[in-house]
């Protein structure tokens, strides 16, 4: 499996389209009148180096830190800053796990603090996010601190697709994993867009993510989006820090393991 | 605008057509959640036909409750076969999530409480706590062991560390206590007023309040302070660590937890606090003197030269030296508790709550033994 070739309607009916935005941290411009559209039914990273604020405009387009202007349009839906907004399934860098709770409770929480179910079934819809992220059914009573690092990103993702989020936002999913559970994670999330209709924004800086999984990629530098195009695409951008980013040795060999 | 779901069911011979109308997703299924639930469908011979020619929207919610009625029970394969009737542009693959994510019965969560837990429950408190007194014991030598060494080698011990603790959990302590104590002081010179005036000898109030201030109330109220500001934080300071792994980087470097992070802070309260009940002390005589000058006509000059006079010294110096015993427990609580702590917030907040409660039971109980045992020795 690879990445697919983009809907042709994927940038007619963006899941997310960011216009003009503006941030600022203390004295520090973060981003800087940046546009920015993120194709609908497709996988899309967000790349730069450290420090340009990726995360950062994660968290804006989640309404977790004040815009200084500018407009965001989630399916077409223009947002207000404003955190919480249905439609949106996130995973946190770390997971972000509530842990005090099991994965089941935290499951469960996400679709309880929107939709009013009975316990039983509240309980059966948790069961199944769990399952389908891959973990096993006994893994659902136990907290987040009794669970491996891969699991634990799992168990985060099934909570960010409690609801059927149609849009995905990813912080770094395959961080600080070993490259066969980053491996496995790339799978299921090949095997969650086969199956689901489902538009991912992630930031990586896992080079073999990128060559498997991307459909589209755009890069943040300076404040706005240097660069954006297919992965094969990007291989050949102007950008010098693309260029060296995907054409250095490590980046070479994962584009070509999948070419 | 969703429309609200609807089953219906067709049976055609060999195969059941269970035709669906309507949204069915999280936000609709709720209404026919129990309707399903409650359907026995027969297992057809040739099997299951899912009609979604008027199913409106879906998601893996309302696959789950149809595939489950499908299923109906059978947590194990070998599944009744499905086919799809009718265009729908995701129904076909959420059906084929849902099945995927549901080959086994999941396990039930754990039983609720009954009386034979309740039963169990008082009978492992009774165990935890005889438990915590032994481990108490078994992490005071450690300490102790740590705390001699600095002691034997006082070059060695991290004074940094140590000075930074008494004036973080000590010296910024030292106004509530002794806000606390001057009050402390005024209730007993003005209930011992009243009772006083009675047989009119109002002028023992300054024994009444020297003793009380000196002996028991100054170091309890410092004491006291002390386990709730003091040893919440060394469980939360050490606790934190414990979360992100840096007591076992410790551990790793060769150092040991015990003599880094407990034994400075061991050190640094009992330091401190004679130094805090000095200052209780002062405070709660203060407080009585007010009300005595206030309240009875005592003057100021003569109070203090009756407490000079006539009120024992012994007193003080018995509550100087419970001062530090207290100390001990308090950091022992908290420093032990900050260590027993796992990986998640909620132990956090546990460890903590226990530390200043089992500092405060220290507190106490010690406090009595030695009132017992200072009153053997005639002091």
């Amino acid at each position: 499996m690879s990445a697919q070739p983009l809907a042709p309607d994927a940038f007619i009916h963006p899941a997310l389209r960011v216009t003009g935005l503006t941030t600022v941290l203390g004295d520090r411009f973060i981003h800087r009148n940046l546009d920015l559209v993120v194709p609908g039914s497709a996988v899309t990273a967000l790349l730069g180096p450290s420090g340009e604020g990726k995360s950062m405009l994660l968290r804006a387009i989640l309404g977790l830190i004040p815009v200084q202007s500018g407009q965001i349009e989630i399916f077409g839906q223009i947002q207000k800053n404003v955190a919480g907004k249905a439609g949106i399934g996130v995973l946190f860098q770390n997971g972000a796990l509530f842990s005090n709770l099991t994965v089941r409770e935290n499951v469960m929480l996400a679709i309880e603090t929107q939709v009013k179910l009975n316990p039983r079934l509240l309980r059966e819809l948790a069961d199944m996010k769990i399952q389908t992220v891959g973990l096993e059914p006994a893994a659902a009573n136990r907290k987040p601190s009794q669970l491996s690092g891969g699991m634990r990103k799992r168990a985060a993702l099934a909570r960010a697709l409690a609801l059927d989020p149609p849009l995905l936002i990813l912080d770094e999913p395959t961080a600080g994993l070993d490259p066969i559970a980053a491996d496995e994670f790339d799978q299921l999330l090949l095997h969650l867009r086969a199956n689901i209709d489902l538009s991912v924004l992630m930031v990586t800086h896992d080079l073999d993510s990128f060559a498997r999984v991307v459909d589209w990629g755009l890069v943040l530098k300076g404040g706005r989006i240097a660069a954006a195009g297919t992965p094969a695409d990007l291989q050949h951008s102007d950008d010098e820090w693309v260029r060296s980013f995907l054409g250095g040795p490590r980046g070479r060999a994962a584009l070509a393991a999948t070419a | 605008m969703s429309t609200s779901p609807l089953v219906e069911i067709q049976d055609r011979g060999a195969e059941s057509v269970l035709k669906l109308r309507g949204d069915f997703n999280v936000r609709s299924i709720a209404a026919v959640d129990s309707v399903l639930r409650g359907m026995e469908l027969q297992r057809p011979a040739l099997g299951f036909v899912v009609d979604v020619s008027e199913l409106g929207a879906m998601d893996s919610a309302g696959a789950l409750v149809i595939d489950r009625t499908l299923r109906a029970g059978i947590c194990h394969g070998p599944f009744p076969p499905i086919r799809i009737e009718g265009r729908h542009p995701t129904a076909l693959k959420l059906l084929e999530v849902a099945r995927a994510a549901s080959p086994e019965c999941p396990p039930p969560p754990p039983a609720r409480a009954g009386l034979r837990e309740a039963v169990e429950t008082i009978g492992q408190t009774v165990a935890h706590f005889l438990d915590e007194a032994a481990q108490n014991l078994s992490y005071l030598g450690q300490l102790v062991v740590a705390a001699a060494s600095f002691v034997a080698q006082p070059w060695r011990a991290r004074w940094l560390s140590i000075f930074h603790h008494m004036e973080e959990a000590g010296l910024k302590a030292l106004p509530i206590i002794m806000f606390l104590s001057f009050f402390i002081g005024m209730v007993l010179a003005y209930l011992g007023a009243i009772q006083l005036e009675v047989f009119g000898a109002t002028v023992y109030v300054v024994e009444l309040v020297g003793i009380s201030v000196m002996r028991e109330f100054g170091a309890a109220i410092a004491a006291i302070v002390l386990a709730g500001r003091s040893a919440s934080a060394f469980a939360a300071e050490i606790g934190a660590m414990r979360m992100q792994e840096e007591v076992d980087a410790l551990r790793v470097m060769g150092l040991r937890p015990v003599s880094v992070l407990a034994a400075p802070r061991l050190i640094a309260l009992v330091l401190i606090a004679p130094v805090l009940t000095l200052g209780a002390n002062l405070a709660g005589i203060l407080g009585g003197m007010l009300v005595s000058w206030l309240r009875l006509g005592i003057s100021p000059a003569l109070f203090i030269s009756r407490t000079a006079e006539i009120v024992p010294m012994e007193n003080l110096w018995i509550g100087l030296l419970k001062a530090p015993i207290f100390a001990f427990l308090i950091a022992l609580a908290g420093t032990r508790q900050g260590l027993l702590v796992e990986g998640d917030v909620a132990s956090l907040g546990r460890r903590t709550t226990a530390a200043v409660v089992q500092a405060l039971f220290l507190i106490i109980f010690c406090d009595a033994i030695l009132a017992i045992l200072f009153q053997e020795m005639g002091w």
